[in-house]
C-alpha cells in the first residue's frame, strides 16, 4: 500500500513541477519568453504542457498496471492456496496408502518373533525390521500431523512467553550438561507481555528449536534463548554457536523432509522446522532464520502481543 | 437383536475382525489366537453384518473402509437394533469432532493405523473387562458422575458438589477420557492422541500439566488420591466409581 502511494506521488510530481514552473515563468521570476531562431517562444506554456503530459502518462500507466496486476496477484494467491491444499491431499493419500502396509509389517514381525527355533541371525534381522518399521511409522505420523496441523483445534489462552522458554528447555539439561554446552535464557527486565495462543504448541515449537540447536552445537558451545517485546510484538530467539547452515541450503530449510548435508549425519526426520513454521503461522506470527556456516544460527520468532493493562 | 447381559470369560472370548486387507487379517488372527481368543474374520461389510448376527461375537474389531457396507454404518445398524456388542474401530479418525462422533455413534474405542499390535490386545482386554458388568457402553451416555463430581459431555461442563469448575477445554477432555475408562491405566501418549489429537509436536509433560490443573480443582492430593492416581512409569488411572446417565 505504501509503495503504491509513493508511485502515485512520483507520478504526479511532474504535474507539480509544471505548475511551479508556470507560476515562476509567468510572474517573470524566471525568463519567460526566449528567442528560438526568429521566434519568440512562450517557455511557460511549453514546459507546463510537457510536465502535465508526463504526469498524465505516468498516472495512466500506473492505473493500467494496477488493473493488470490485481488479477495476477489474485491468481498467485489462489495458486498458493491450491498448492497448499494439493500438498495436504497428497499427504493424506500417502497416509492412507501407507497405513495398512506398515500395520501388516508390524504384525508380521511380531508373529515371526514367536516362531520356534529362530537363529540369532534371524532374531537380529527381525529386530532391525521392527526398528525400521517403527521408524517408518513415526515418519508417517509426523507427515499426518503436517497435513492436519492447519485444521487442528488450538486452544487460545493467555501465554507467558518466558514460561514457554522455561518449558522448552525442561528435561534437556542432561544433554547440554553432558556436552558442556552453556545454555541460558535472557529475559527483558520487568518481564514481557503475554501472547494469545496455544501454550502446548508454542512450547513444542520452541522445544524443537532448542533440540535443533543442541543437535548442531558442538561440545563447549553456547546456546542462548531470548525474550523481548517492543510494545507491538513479542520476539523469541534461539541463538547458537553451532555448525550453521550453508547459504546454498537456506532456501530449502522449511521444505518438508529436507535435510542439509551435515544434518544427515544426525538423527532426525527433516520435518522440525516445517512444523515450527506452521505452528507460528497458526499464531499469526513470523519466523526468520539467520545463519553463517561454521559460526552459528539465530532463529527469530515474532508474535503479536496482548497489551498489558 | 438384543444383547443379554452375560459374563464373558475373557480367555475364551469370541472376536470378529473385519478388514478388507487379507494380509492384515492373516497376521492379526494368529496374534489374537495366541492371546487366547477365538477369532473369526470377514473382509466384506455386508457379509460381516450377517456373520455378527449369526455368531454373536463378544467383541468386533472393525475397519471403516469396507466393501458394500462401511464400518461406521455397521456400528449404526447394530446400535439401532440394540446390539451393544463392543466395537473397536481400526482406522484413522482425524479431528476431535470426528472422534466424538464415532463414540456417539456407538463405537467403544478406536485405534489409528498403523498401531502397536500389543496396544490392540491391551484395548481388547480392557473393553472386555469393562463390559463384564454393563450392557450399554459408557461412551453412549451424556453425563458421568463419580461421588460429587459430574461432567456433561455435551455442554463440556463439569461440577463438583454443585459448583461449576473452570476447566480448560483440554483439561475437560482429559477428565472425560479418564472417566470413560475407569480403572484403566491410560498412558500419556494415549491422552495426547485422544485429547490433543497429536503426539508429534507436544510432549507428555503437557498431559502432566492438565492433570495438575484437574487435581487442583478437584482438590485431589497426588500423594493420597481419591480421583486420579498416577501409575509411575505408565500413566494415570481414574480410581473413582463412575456411573453414567442421560
Amino acid at each position: 500500500m505504501i509503495k503504491r502511494n509513493l508511485c502515485f506521488i512520483v507520478a504526479t510530481l511532474p504535474f507539480v513541477i509544471g505548475v511551479v514552473l508556470s507560476v515562476l515563468l509567468s510572474s517573470n521570476i524566471l525568463p519567460n519568453y526566449v528567442f528560438v531562431g526568429n521566434y519568440d517562444v512562450d517557455l511557460a506554456w511549453i514546459l507546463s504542457r510537457i510536465c502535465f503530459g508526463i504526469s498524465l502518462l505516468a498516472v495512466a500507466g500506473l492505473v493500467v498496471s494496477m488493473r493488470i496486476r490485481q488479477p495476477v496477484i489474485q491468481n498467485l494467491d489462489q495458486l498458493a492456496d491450491r498448492s497448499s491444499r494439493d500438498q495436504r491431499k497428497f499427504l493424506q493419500r500417502l497416509d492412507h496408502e501407507l497405513k495398512n502396509p506398515i500395520t501388516i509389517l508390524r504384525l508380521s514381525v511380531v508373529n515371526l518373533q514367536h516362531s520356534p527355533n529362530l537363529t540369532e541371525v534371524q532374531k537380529a534381522s527381525l529386530a532391525r525390521i521392527e526398528q525400521q518399521t517403527e521408524r517408518l511409522q513415526k515418519l508417517m505420523i509426523d507427515l499426518r500431523w503436517l497435513s492436519e496441523v492447519e485444521e487442528c483445534d488450538i486452544e487460545r489462552t493467555l501465554v507467558d512467553p518466558c514460561d514457554v522458554l522455561q518449558q522448552a528447555i525442561e528435561d534437556r539439561s542432561p544433554v547440554w550438561r553432558d556436552r558442556d554446552i552453556k545454555l541460558r535464557i535472557q529475559e527483558m527486565p520487568g518481564g514481557i507481555s503475554h501472547v494469545m495462543g496455544d501454550r502446548d504448541l508454542l512450547v513444542a515449537a520452541m522445544r524443537n528449536l532448542v533440540d535443533n540447536a543442541l543437535k548442531f552445537t558442538e561440545r563447549h558451545g553456547q546456546i542462548e534463548l531470548r525474550a523481548t517485546d517492543d510494545g507491538h510484538l513479542v520476539t523469541l530467539e534461539v541463538a547458537d554457536t553451532g555448525i550453521g547452515i550453508p547459504d546454498t541450503e537456506m532456501p530449502y530449510i522449511f521444505d518438508e523432509l529436507y535435510r542439509g548435508f551435515q544434518a544427515k549425519q544426525v538423527p532426525g526426520s527433516g520435518l522440525g522446522l516445517t512444523l515450527v513454521k506452521r505452528i507460528i503461522t497458526l499464531h499469526e506470527g513470523t519466523l526468520q532464520v539467520r545463519s553463517r556456516a561454521g559460526h552459528g544460527t539465530v532463529v527469530t520468532i515474532q508474535l503479536p502481543l496482548v497489551p498489558r493493562l | 437383536m438384543h444383547r443379554t447381559m452375560r459374563r464373558i470369560e475373557l480367555a475364551k472370548a469370541k472376536l470378529m475382525i473385519v478388514d478388507d486387507e487379507a494380509d492384515l487379517l492373516a497376521e492379526l488372527k494368529p496374534l489374537l489366537k495366541r492371546s487366547g481368543y477365538d477369532v473369526a474374520t470377514s473382509s466384506d461389510g455386508q457379509e460381516a453384518l450377517e456373520l455378527i448376527k449369526q455368531t454373536s461375537p463378544d467383541l468386533i474389531i472393525l475397519d471403516v473402509l469396507l466393501p458394500h457396507l462401511d464400518g461406521r454404518e455397521i456400528v449404526r445398524q447394530l446400535r439401532k437394533a440394540s446390539d451393544w456388542t463392543p466395537v473397536i474401530l481400526l482406522t484413522k479418525v482425524g479431528a476431535p469432532a470426528e472422534r466424538a462422533m464415532s463414540l456417539q455413534e456407538g463405537a467403544d474405542d478406536y485405534l489409528n493405523k498403523p498401531f502397536d499390535p500389543f496396544e490392540l490386545v491391551a484395548r481388547i482386554h480392557a473393553i472386555l473387562r469393562r463390559t463384564l458388568h454393563s450392557e450399554l457402553p459408557i461412551s453412549s451416555f451424556r453425563r458421568l458422575t463419580s461421588a460429587d463430581l459430574l461432567i456433561d459431555r455435551q455442554t463440556r461442563q463439569a461440577w463438583r458438589g454443585g459448583d461449576l469448575l473452570a476447566l480448560t477445554a483440554r483439561a475437560f477432555g482429559v477428565l472425560e477420557f479418564l472417566m470413560l475408562h475407569p480403572g484403566e491405566i491410560v498412558t500419556r501418549d494415549r491422552l495426547l492422541d485422544e485429547v490433543w489429537g497429536w503426539t508429534y509436536a507436544v510432549e507428555s509433560r503437557a498431559v502432566d500439566i492438565r492433570i495438575a490443573e484437574l487435581r487442583k480443582l478437584l482438590q485431589d492430593d497426588a500423594a493420597d488420591p481419591h480421583v486420579i492416581e498416577t501409575v509411575i512409569g505408565l500413566g494415570y488411572r481414574f480410581i473413582g466409581e463412575v456411573k453414567a446417565s442421560d
